[in-house]
């Protein structure tokens, strides 16, 4: 290592430990220029978009000179973080000038990836297509925009009446959807997050906010250097960087979240502490059919649920859990205590579960039964993983079974309305849901002759060769299957453009326009600000040009009932707009024209949207978004509370007006504790969990392009305990091969470091492409939600190498 | 060789415990930080990994030493990452 960069590591290890030291753990860096003082020179613009990374919604100022990306700053107009900025945000501008960026598009002719055109790449995927439309999915992302997202929707589901269509976000949040779904009949979050600034006591459910979401978690930890008293208890299986900022840690085996949950009902109901008002007004009993359970559920009784409840005793649940009873008296204490408000926090802890829409149920439950529900502060809330997955997956609805506006495609009804406002033919829409992500990667990697009924998949922004758990079995088993075709359309080479037949370059964030919706509900947009480099282009024109390529063959699909192609878009002489030429694309406004078609779904679901231009000003607004007499457009913070939600009938405290039950009212569910599909034994003795650490962002592809950011967390590792690693002579640095029923990695161990598993547990980050982990974890996944669980499987550590020490 | 951000936290304040902080300071590897409360920042700068769990050892021994915590560690220094060549 040169004097050089030893010393700049030096420098940010220090940076890094200071910044711990006195943020109380927090390495967030302020931005020091306010929107409106923003340094100005020659050609130097400044404009605003959302962060491209996280489910926060960050904003940041944009600055651009000579067509390149050179600045960004903390937006301080902007709600959600008031001009901080987490260490990745800093550096979001690096992501675009990465050395190795995608620039042509390329064929794999012979095995070598060979540059074609544009115009043979449109037309080979057009071809696939038009031969066997039913055997073509399409696998997307909640870091689509909402507009590639809804046109991605319209051309499968409108346009080739295939439902196969599903985005990466079955992997981070579907357990989240079918809990709110489950508990409240609609979708997403209620509160917001001025919750974290208004609550007393933050739980955080196998939750890091600190190094996941660490603006956010800022706005809580800053109260407590504002002399605010604002208590932290972290629920996990392991020591994170959010223990270190929690009063409280409370240590649990993996599925100890269900019993816990469990545990503090049973106590609120035991010591007659749950909140009688509130659930006699607003609130059913709901729990599993016992032949084949559904969402739904079906209703029990109050005393019913007191008697299934009645065994999971603190000391049951110190038993399935590993919490000590005393701790589960504690949350059931505070949870019985009306004047104070709690707010809890989850993400991928609580929704990679294979009880994951169990256990988001059952903490909707907690909050329900104890009226700690619907005031600021007092809020139930999942975080999002990705900056579009509650805009573009949960709202305009990207997964096998849904239609834009929480409409799904199994109901007729929900048909109709789809095939209306898309002007398609009647009949358009397959009432049949497509391939969940599992089950479409199962298929693919399955030889058509035995049955691998998708042939050709089109993989837009996401990286699937990656992410994927298991994947041996669900994504490199393809390779050698000839007759199956893998489209990926990405920024830089990947380990699923690895296995890409056909490898599309595309744009990214400021290099076209763009919609994201974060995890409160807020809807932002930005414009295009620089040009993509060399032949890359936006993931939504290649969606069109793809449908406009079909038109021409003949599609059927891709005409509208009054046979003009289902994009098209005209002038305001009705002239129709070209837009699947690629330069004539920003001819017009692409976004604001299928932004204001999908508006028109947003309302059955109340979940509306106001005008294109109102976002243009805005640093975001959080839906519903309802019209003012005066003509201006108010947002809403807190949903079903009669305060703030229009939708709420007058006089109300509260109204739950998609209640599964028709009655208004939220449903607590009861669920029976379960024990983890796989556990450690003998031949594997270790829990393995992954996850993610603050410098990167999932697969690293654009943050490991960030210098900065690749130097300060270069490589994988595996996080041990020290009593384990000493039973085993493993020392600190030395390589150890993780090994599980599927597969094996190679890292080197951490002990002692930033995360602090207890004995038994191994922790290993996924950024690392280098270092595939997800060759190790298990698919199992949620019956509802069809998520998988990558944070408790079996697995051993087996000592690879010995360090070579210098005498 | 590993270069670690680490943050020392003290079961009191960091005044009260002069003479472990001294003893931090007698550690040629280490860098001195900011101090808040009960938590100071080190930096180790060590020649071998070996070195570093010593180090690493001896300053979670010392006296009122509650917790070493890492806030960044540069142990993979031939691993820098030159962009992908997947393809």
């Amino acid at each position: 290592m040169n004097n050089d960069r030893r010393a700049l590591l030096k420098t940010a290890a220090m940076a890094a430990a200071g910044s711990m030291v006195a943020g109380a753990t927090l390495p967030v860096l302020q931005a020091d220029q306010a929107v409106d003082g923003l340094p100005t020179g020659e050609g130097l613009e400044w404009n605003k978009a959302p962060c491209r990374f996280c489910g926060t919604g960050c904003h940041v100022q944009v600055g651009v000179e000579n067509g390149r990306v050179v600045a960004v700053a903390g937006d301080k107009a902007a709600d959600v973080n008031k001009g901080l900025l987490c260490v990745k945000g800093y550096h979001v501008g690096g992501i675009l000038y990465g050395k190795d960026r995608l620039t042509r598009p390329l064929l794999r002719k012979d095995g070598k990836l060979t540059e074609i055109s544009w115009d043979e790449a449109i037309e080979t995927i057009a071809q696939r297509i038009f031969d066997s439309p039913d055997t073509f999915a399409f696998y997307g992302s909640g870091q689509w925009t909402i507009p590639e997202g809804y046109a991605a929707q319209k051309f499968m589901k409108g346009g080739l009446s295939n439902n196969h269509i599903d985005p990466n976000a079955r992997l981070c949040m579907a357990s989240a959807v079918t809990g709110f779904l489950a508990t409240y009949g609609v979708d997403e979050p209620a509160g917001c997050y001025q919750d974290l600034d208004e609550c007393d006591v933050l739980i955080t459910w196998g939750n890091n906010p600190a190094e996941m979401h660490p603006v956010l978690f800022s706005r809580v930890t800053d109260r407590r250097s504002r002399g605010e008293q604002v208590r932290i208890i972290d629920i996990g299986t392991r020591r994170t960087r959010t223990t270190d900022a929690a009063n409280d840690y409370l240590e649990m085996k993996p599925h100890g979240d269900v019993a816990i949950s469990l545990g503090i009902m049973h106590l609120l109901i035991e010591n007659d502490n749950y909140d009688q008002s509130f659930v006699e007004k607003h609130c059913n009993f709901r729990g599993d059919e016992a032949d084949t359970p559904t969402l739904q559920g079906e209703p029990i009784s109050e005393e019913e649920f007191r008697q299934r409840i009645a065994k999971y005793t603190p000391e049951h649940v110190e038993e399935l859990s590993g919490v000590p009873a005393d701790k589960i008296r504690m949350l059931a204490d505070l949870f019985g205590q009306h004047d104070i408000r709690i707010t809890s926090l989850w993400c991928m802890g609580m929704n990679q579960h294979t009880m994951g829409t169990a256990i988001n149920s059952l903490v909707h439950g907690v909050h329900l039964l104890s009226g700690h529900f619907g005031r600021p502060g007092d809020a139930p809330t999942s975080l999002t993983g990705q900056p579009s997955a509650c805009g573009t997956v949960r709202e305009v609805g990207t997964l096998a079974h849904a239609l834009p506006g929480g409409r799904v495609v199994t109901k007729p009804e929900h048909r109709e309305q789809s095939e209306g406002f898309w002007n398609v033919r009647e009949g358009s829409i397959s009432e049949v849901p497509g391939y969940h992500t599992v089950k479409m990667f199962e298929q693919f990697t399955k030889p058509t002759a035995a049955g691998g009924d998708i042939t050709t998949m089109f993989v837009q922004v996401t990286n699937p060769g990656q992410t994927l758990p298991n994947l041996n079995t669900l994504f490199n088993d393809k390779q050698g299957l000839e007759d199956k075709f893998l489209i990926v359309s990405d920024v830089y080479p990947t380990a699923t453009t690895a296995l890409a037949d056909l490898i599309l370059p595309a744009a990214m964030w400021v290099e076209k326009n763009g919609m994201f919706g974060n995890s409160e509900r807020r809807t932002q947009q930005w414009f295009k600000m620089v040009d993509p480099p060399g032949e890359a282009r936006d993931d939504c024109w290649m969606t069109i040009a793809i449908a406009h390529k079909l038109f021409e063959m003949g599609h059927e699909g891709m005409k509208d009932k009054d046979g003009e192609f289902i994009f098209a878009v005209k002038d305001d002489a009705g002239q129709e707009i070209p837009v699947w030429e690629f330069d004539r694309y920003y001819d017009t406004n692409v976004d604001k024209h299928l932004f204001e078609e999908y508006r028109q779904f947003t309302t059955m679901k109340h979940k509306n949207l106001a005008p294109y231009e109102e976002y243009v000003k805005a640093r975001g607004l959080r839906w519903p978004v309802v019209e003012q007499e005066d003509g201006s457009w108010r947002e809403t913070k807190f949903r079903f509370s009669g305060f703030d939600d229009p939708f709420v009938k007058a006089g109300e405290e509260f109204e739950f007006y998609h209640s599964s039950s028709s009655d208004g009212r939220a449903q607590i569910w009861f669920h029976e504790y379960q024990p983890p599909p796989e556990m450690p034994d003998e031949e594997y003795p270790m829990w393995l969990c992954t996850g993610r650490v603050l410098e990167h962002w999932h697969t690293g592809t654009m943050t490991r392009r960030v210098s900065q950011l690749s130097r300060a967390m270069p490589t994988a590792y595996v996080e041990m305990h020290l009593e384990d690693a000493q039973a085993a002579n493993i020392r600190q640095g030395e390589i150890v091969t993780i090994e599980s029923r599927r597969g094996v990695c190679d890292l080197p161990v951490w002990i002692d470091g930033r995360g602090r598993p207890p004995r038994g547990t191994i922790f290993v980050p996924f950024f690392d492409e280098t270092k595939l982990i997800n060759n190790c974890t298990l698919e199992a996944y949620d019956p509802f939600s069809k998520q998988p669980d990558y944070k408790k499987c079996a697995a051993r550590v087996v000592k690879k190498t010995t360090a070579k020490v210098p005498s | 060789m590993p270069i670690s951000g680490l943050v020392v936290t003290f079961a009191s304040s960091v005044e009260e415990h002069i003479s472990t902080i001294e003893s931090i300071t007698n550690i040629p590897e280490i860098d001195l930080g900011q101090a808040c409360g009960s938590k100071l920042a080190i930096v180790v700068d060590s020649e071998t990994k070996t070195r570093d769990q010593e180090i690493w050892n001896a300053v979670r021994d010392l006296p009122g030493v509650i917790d070493l915590a890492v806030a960044m560690v540069a142990f993979d220094e031939d691993t820098e990452e030159e962009p992908s060549t997947r393809n």
